[in-house]
């Protein structure tokens, strides 16, 4: 409303001035930087109170503006009210906005003399996300006040899925420090000071943009039911690309950082990734692939303008890194094939080669339209061409720990790798024996167990040098964890589709399962189906559930039963209520409902409960008490549905005083306050009831639940990493910059004359011990 | 160094047409039910759904889609019948025309909401 739109127009006026005096304080007249800062505080409060301003208008329902009326409704629990912030495009920008300058605050906090070109750069960024805002606006009115939003869908209404978005969107914002830190670098000439500025940064937009990608892959298999966590999707594929450069980054970090090469590499490195993160955005918000993917958004008219950005962006880079391009220094990667160094070059261009193919493969329906006929690849291209890159990634891993930097002995490494190798084949073959037997997967189980065995060897090794050096190992051997539990889960996945109806056992992968009654609805709105599922001695109950939301559109969440070695997931497809078949003279009321049956008209009053009824041990009994009426004569009767001691049921039809119909009363649902009745002529043969019936689609999913322990642990050893790099960043004196002043040369690095190379070779401020 | 940087060569040479021969057999374009059914490698078709579909005696989910033009075409899909599909307003399936049917390998749910944000609303399926 007028104020929101107010405040994100202070807002945008704020980011250009503190643009402009930075661009003045950039180029050297630092006087401007005190009001650079200034208008950057009042960018940030402006912002955080449209936040605010927002969250107050869907909490208090204000169902006139057209974003709370599409993404909430009155039925919604608090936590996911919250949650209706980012449901859409316009409030999910503003969220991105609002968590970069969070960033943009911690990063004035530390006085550095990078912070005119850095800020500069960073702001560039935080004014295409308000152009965007003023796209459309999530403040826009919609000309009238409906009584009640349209609500969330409600397989958004998953704490996992609450958190996803804004987790991915710390990691989208913060992918813009690494740029602002490599133009800025390129703009002062310093070609080391700025990737161990954004070193930490990077890390942190690193690990966020991971659990984001890794919760939105948990939450789809763990609600989504159809059996997978990764769907090769646009929307998925487009985080997945700028996080796989980013990582290639920070392996790229390391080496620039120890050995001073790849800082051509870092730079474009860094660039590229921020570029992808809107390429993202474009991919899965302008609808350009609206008819390829199962979720991106539609076409609302932001496309136009975030190519512009991406242009003016991509530009800016591009004209940049070329105008310096001669004059940062080079210098040889590596000497040897056996070596720490050569093992990072391979790692920097496995990932980068798996990001260039996960990029080309989503973008094919452009690419492919522009031709002609707008083609998709199938799912099987990203496998097919992934599965080699992460095997050769499994060896490098594996053998990475034992190298040192520029070279290593052979007898070393022999000693090295005896042993873990010695376990990683006992491990291969022990799969081999348990029947998975294709020869990549064992390759591939080879040496991801490999890795975990070198890396945990390694881990034991160094663990005296201080828990922080450790922070890589374990997440080696996390990715090999990982490794296996996508291959044994994705290539051993079986999965079957039963029926299963009630009171009748079906088979499926040796289990028995048996439906039993439906239960719910809950507090929610969700029912759940009970499956009594045994293998031997073993059982237990599954409960998938259901949430009708209308007749046609039903949401269904899988039951997932997880064991050491592999998941029994069963995911719901139709569920047919039992009965008596429509057809054949059944009838559904509601509490004061009447319905016509042929000539007659059912009215159905209340529920009576007959005495001796309701009795612990004694017989329970329900009537129905039905008006029914037939050309002006009305009659009362009352069926009867009741179980004697045993549990057996005992009925009671009522028969019409006219002798041509007999009601009985077939199932009642209290907590809807239905019943279903049985109609029939006296004397027809009451027709058999139907049991309930729900198909259901059962998977084995083995070595999955390594999956989700391997990301666990890679999760962990990036928390280790980063802490240590942000340690290391605070140990550099700021306002620090230009080129260190390091010890010589180390012993047979070779220069590679740079044409325009006004400054000596650098050298990383403090060389690291050399690892090994 | 020279021999490494030809086994370099011959490694980025033979991922490239790795790379692109994988890219030419996974490619499917969208196609109309005439082309799908002269049986060419995998496609996508999409249309309108016939009916409500049903499961068959292996619990393969059946049904008929028709497209623009009219023409109908009978699509088997072993797997659950996406949810939304009662409520799509089109169907995208992903397969080859087999033995008189199409079979779909996936099936991708068009639904008439104005948000599909972050997740599949269902419909996706291996």
């Amino acid at each position: 409303m007028i104020l929101g739109t107010m405040l994100l127009m202070i807002a945008l006026l704020a980011a250009v001035v503190a643009a402009v005096y930075y661009f003045q304080g950039a180029r050297g007249r630092t006087e401007m930087l005190p009001y650079a800062r200034g208008a950057f505080y009042v960018l940030a409060g402006a912002t955080f109170l449209a936040c605010v301003y927002l969250l107050h208008l869907i909490l208090g329902h204000q169902f006139q503006v057209e974003y709370v009326f599409y993404n909430s409704s009155r039925d919604l629990e608090p936590f996911y009210l919250i949650s209706s912030f980012w449901a859409g495009q316009e409030g999910s920008f503003l969220l991105w906005l609002a968590l970069g300058l969070a960033y943009g605050l911690f990063l004035l906090r530390r006085k550095d003399d990078f912070e005119p070109q850095v800020m500069l750069f960073f702001l560039l960024v935080q004014i295409f996300l308000l152009v965007m805002l003023f796209v459309r606006s999530p403040f826009r009115l919609l000309g009238e006040v409906p009584p009640d939003g349209a609500g969330l869908n409600p397989l958004l209404q998953n704490p996992w899925m609450v958190l996803h978005p804004p987790i991915l969107f710390v990691g989208y914002a913060g992918l813009a420090l690494p740029f602002a830190y490599a133009l800025a670098g390129l703009w002062r000439r310093d070609y080391d000071g700025w990737h161990r500025r954004a070193w930490p940064w990077t890390l942190f937009a690193w690990l966020f943009l991971g659990i984001g990608l890794a919760l939105g892959g948990y939450w789809a298999y763990e609600t989504l039911g159809w059996g997978g966590y990764w769907g090769w999707d646009p929307v998925e594929n487009s985080s997945l690309v700028p996080w796989l450069t980013g990582t290639a980054l920070l392996h790229g970090m390391i080496v620039q950082k120890a050995r001073g090469s790849l800082r051509r590499w870092n730079l474009v490195l860094a660039v590229t990734t921020f570029l992808l993160v809107t390429y993202a955005a474009f991919l899965t918000r302008s609808g350009v692939l609206s008819d390829f993917s199962v979720h991106t958004f539609g076409n609302e008219g932001y496309g136009q303008f975030m190519l512009a950005f991406m242009v003016l962006f991509g530009s800016a880079s591009a004209w940049l890194l070329v105008k310096r391009w001669n004059e940062i220094p080079a210098r040889q990667i590596y000497e040897t094939v056996i070596s720490r160094d050569f093992a990072f070059l391979l790692t920097v261009l496995i990932l980068a080669a798996s990001a260039t193919i996960v990029a080309l493969g989503t973008s094919t329906p452009i690419f492919t339209g522009l031709l002609g006929q707008p083609s998709k690849v199938a799912e099987s291209f990203y496998n097919a061409t992934n599965a080699p890159l992460a095997l050769l990634l499994a060896l490098v891993l594996s053998l990475c720990p034992v190298l040192g930097w520029r070279e290593s002995s052979k007898e070393h490494l022999f000693r090295k790798l005896s042993i873990p190798g010695a376990l990683a084949a006992l491990v291969t073959i022990a799969v081999a024996l348990m029947g998975f037997t294709l020869p990549w997967v064992l390759a591939c189980v080879f040496f991801a167990t490999f890795a975990v065995a070198v890396n945990v060897q390694t881990l034991a090794d160094v663990r005296s040098g201080g828990l922080w050096k450790l922070g890589g190992y374990l997440a080696h051997i996390g990715v090999g964890l990982t490794l296996v539990g996508i291959v044994g889960s994705s290539v051993y996945s079986q999965s079957t589709v039963v029926k299963l109806e009630e009171g009748k056992a079906a088979q499926a992968f040796g289990y028995s399962l048996a439906l039993e009654p439906i239960q719910g609805p809950s507090a929610t709105g969700w029912y759940w189906l009970p499956i009594q599922v045994s293998r031997g001695t073993e059982r237990f109950v599954a409960e998938p559930r259901l949430f009708p939301k209308s007749e046609e559109q039903i949401y269904r969440t899988p039951s997932v039963k997880k064991y050491l070695l592999e998941d029994l997931y069963i995911a719901p497809g139709d569920y047919v209520p039992g009965g008596l078949p429509a057809d054949r003279g059944a009838l559904e009321l509601q509490k004061g409902e009447s319905k016509p049956y042929g000539e007659y008209t059912l009215h159905f009053l209340r529920f009576d409960f007959p005495p001796h009824s309701g009795g612990q041990a004694g017989p329970t009994a329900v009537s129905a008490v039905l008006e029914v009426t037939r050309q002006g004569v009305t009659w009362t009767i009352s069926p009867t549905l009741g179980f004697d001691q045993s549990g057996k049921r005992q009925d009671r039809e009522a028969a019409l005083p006219d002798g041509k119909l007999v009601v009985s009363l077939e199932a009642i649902n209290a907590t809807q306050g239905t019943i279903a009745l049985g109609l029939r002529e006296p004397g027809a043969v009451k027709p058999a009831p139907v049991a309930a019936s729900l198909t259901v689609e059962v998977f084995r999913k083995p070595a999955i639940n390594l999956l989700w322990a391997g990301l666990l642990v890679l999760g962990l050893g990036a928390v280790i990493a980063f802490q240590r790099r942000r340690e290391e960043t605070r140990a550099v004196p700021s306002g620090i910059s230009g080129v260190p002043k390091g010890p010589e040369a180390p012993r047979g690095v070779v220069t590679r004359a740079a044409p325009k190379a006004p400054i000596p070779t650098p050298r990383p401020a403090k060389p690291r011990a050399r690892r090994r | 160094m020279r021999l490494s940087y030809i086994l370099g060569g011959l490694v980025i040479i033979a991922a490239l047409v790795f790379g692109v021969s994988a890219l030419g057999k996974s490619l499917t374009p969208y196609v109309t039910f005439a082309e799908a059914r002269s049986g060419r490698g995998p496609v996508q078709v999409h249309g309108y759904i016939d009916g409500k579909g049903s499961y068959d005696a292996e619990n393969n989910f059946h049904f008929t889609l028709v497209d623009d033009r009219g023409d109908r075409m009978e699509i088997v899909y072993k797997g659950l019948k996406p949810a939304n599909f009662d409520q799509a307003t089109g169907v995208v399936a992903v397969g080859q025309y087999q033995n008189g049917v199409f079979q779909a390998k996936q099936l991708l749910v068009k639904c008439p909401s104005k948000y599909q944000e972050q997740g599949p609303a269902g419909g996706q399926s291996k």
